[in-house]
């Protein structure tokens, strides 16, 4: 089979690219309109400050960062299960790995933002790079983000040369824009192993950078000596949870774009099934960490960490903290612990209960800590101004709007993997598979008596 | 399009990658000099500016080393 004869067989992928439904249009003039509201409210909020918010003191942080810190979350989705998936030899991560390390770029992209609309003056933001000071998690921050964006663009970019190359071989309106991104790709062998080094360079690099980022933003909330926050468990528990997050948000991405393209045939049962049971697990380490935290803060029963404490537990955050409960550990739980319901549809249910469950889990961290600080001032109270809801809206739409116009350029599924897949991976895993198992197999006893015959 | 007008465009996008490097690069021996003259703590800024200023070059070298290894190798023979 030749380079360009792949067309035929995975055509399925490429037809996104050229075709588009009108419901394609209509979803994209509304999530169009969504974001520019959105915008309108951020240059309502340039004009007028953040008086425009609904924070005020004691309350300073609320929606801004609550999703960067959830956006950034979900970007763990991408990369860093790609890499760990491409590191282990998953064979199963082929179609999954493209939409992954996509969710990464884009949320990345719309999460890094937040801090700057939080400046309420976004020119301030120069301060940093003139007089920063490299002793603020702060900066770590910044810095970290940066590093983990480039590090997730080029992490998606380099696979996916291949496929650009077979889009340019295609022709069509943008072939100048392919041949551009192509590199020169012609799928020669010296070619091929100078992408895989790379790739190999890049999944052992993004791990780290991935951990380090969720753990600084852990850190700038842990560092502090603020109740609910100064803890230890704190970095880890953050990138727990975004591993989580972003698993859920992939599930959901994957079964959706699974129905409208039909790509059925490349993401099977098998892989939700698998996808699942991660969930699963990773729900349970969730919980363990939730329970390790709290317990620990009641059985000191602090003043001022109890008074954070029956805030979430009892007190105005008590339906928020008690759905999060529901959403992150009950639902998920019993649907993916249950054969029966652990089908695509239960898969789904339990993502978007995590999705939101982790998104009111940030807004437990922040939000009664703040209301509730260890100076003397009175609790505070925060309502959401509809400037906040306005910008949380478009961050969302803007993330939806990214994937779709990801999907009509690119392909959303790595084809040459496919192809790599089908090529040698029933080999590669059965050779594996023989190295593992003790003793000698049939096949090697057969090889064997061949050879002693001769 | 010609292809060394593409070539130049390639280089060109290739280079945003070394002019990010070489900023962060310069914006952390300047943020590493403000704290001398402030005479702030100088063992964190040091450490935490030699980790990112490492990540963000080999990354750089990592992109330029497939976009070269590409074009030498795009002519050999299948």
């Amino acid at each position: 089979m030749s380079y360009q004869d792949l067309h035929d067989e995975d055509e399925v992928l490429f037809r996104p690219i050229y075709e588009s439904s009108r419901s394609f249009y209509i979803i994209v003039i509304v999530l169009t309109a969504v974001f520019l509201f959105g915008l309108g409210c951020y240059i309502r909020q340039l004009f007028y400050g953040l008086g425009a918010t609904g924070m005020d003191e004691p309350v300073s942080w609320a929606f801004y960062i609550i999703d960067f810190v959830f956006f950034i979350g979900i970007s763990h989705a991408g990369t860093l299960i790609s890499a760990i998936l491409r590191l282990s030899k998953a064979e199963w991560r082929r179609p999954i790995t493209r939409m992954a390390e996509v969710i990464t770029g884009i949320v990345l992209a719309i999460g890094g933002l937040h801090p700057v609309i939080d400046l309420g003056r976004p020119d301030r933001i120069l301060h940093l790079f003139e007089r920063g000071r490299l002793q603020s998690p702060l900066l770590w921050d910044l810095t970290s983000v940066t590093a983990y964006f480039t590090a997730s663009t080029i992490y998606l970019y380099i696979p996916m040369i291949p496929d650009i190359a077979l889009l340019r071989d295609r022709g069509g309106k943008l072939h100048n824009f392919y041949k551009i991104l192509a590199w020169g790709y012609k799928g020669t062998p010296k070619q091929k192993h100078a992408l895989e080094r790379a790739i190999n360079i890049l999944m052992v690099m993004v791990i780290p950078i991935a951990i380090s980022v969720h753990t600084i933003i852990a850190w700038i909330f842990g560092m502090t000596l603020q109740p609910g926050w100064h803890s230890t468990i704190f970095g880890p528990y953050f990138v727990v949870g975004a591993i989580y997050s972003g698993i859920a948000a992939l599930v959901i991405v994957m079964i959706v774009f699974r129905k409208v393209y039909h790509f059925e045939d490349y993401l099977k049962e098998i892989h939700f099934k698998y996808l699942g049971t991660l969930l699963l697990v990773v729900s349970l380490l969730w919980t363990y960490f939730t329970f390790a935290e709290f317990l620990t803060t009641f059985y000191g029963h602090e003043p001022a960490e109890m008074r954070v404490f029956l805030y979430k537990f009892v007190g105005p955050y008590a339906p928020f903290f008690w759905l999060m409960v529901l959403c992150n550990f009950l639902m998920p739980v019993i649907v993916l612990s249950n054969k029966k319901t652990k089908t695509i549809k239960g898969i789904l249910v339990a993502s978007i209960g995590v999705v939101v469950g982790m998104w009111l889990e940030r807004l437990i961290i922040i939000i009664p800590t703040l209301a509730n600080p260890r100076l003397p001032y009175p609790t505070g109270m925060y309502t959401p101004s509809i400037t906040e809801i306005g910008i949380a809206a478009a961050a969302t739409s803007a993330f939806v709007l990214g994937f779709m116009g990801f999907s009509k350029l690119f392909p959303l599924i790595s084809i040459w993997e496919t192809k790599e897949g089908r090529e040698h991976s029933v080999h590669e895993v059965s050779m594996r598979l023989k190295e593992y198992l003790p003793g000698k197999t049939e096949e090697s006893r057969v090889e064997a008596s061949v050879k002693a015959e001769i | 399009m010609k292809d060394r007008t593409i070539y130049l465009i390639q280089l060109m996008t290739l280079s945003f990658n070394w002019i990010l490097a070489i900023s962060v690069t310069l914006w952390f021996i300047n943020l590493v000099v403000v704290a001398n003259q402030v005479k702030d703590t100088q063992t964190a800024s040091l450490w935490i500016s030699i980790l990112a200023i490492t990540i963000f070059w080999i990354l750089a070298g990592v992109l330029s080393y497939v976009f070269f290894s590409l074009h030498k190798y795009a002519d050999e023979v299948k």
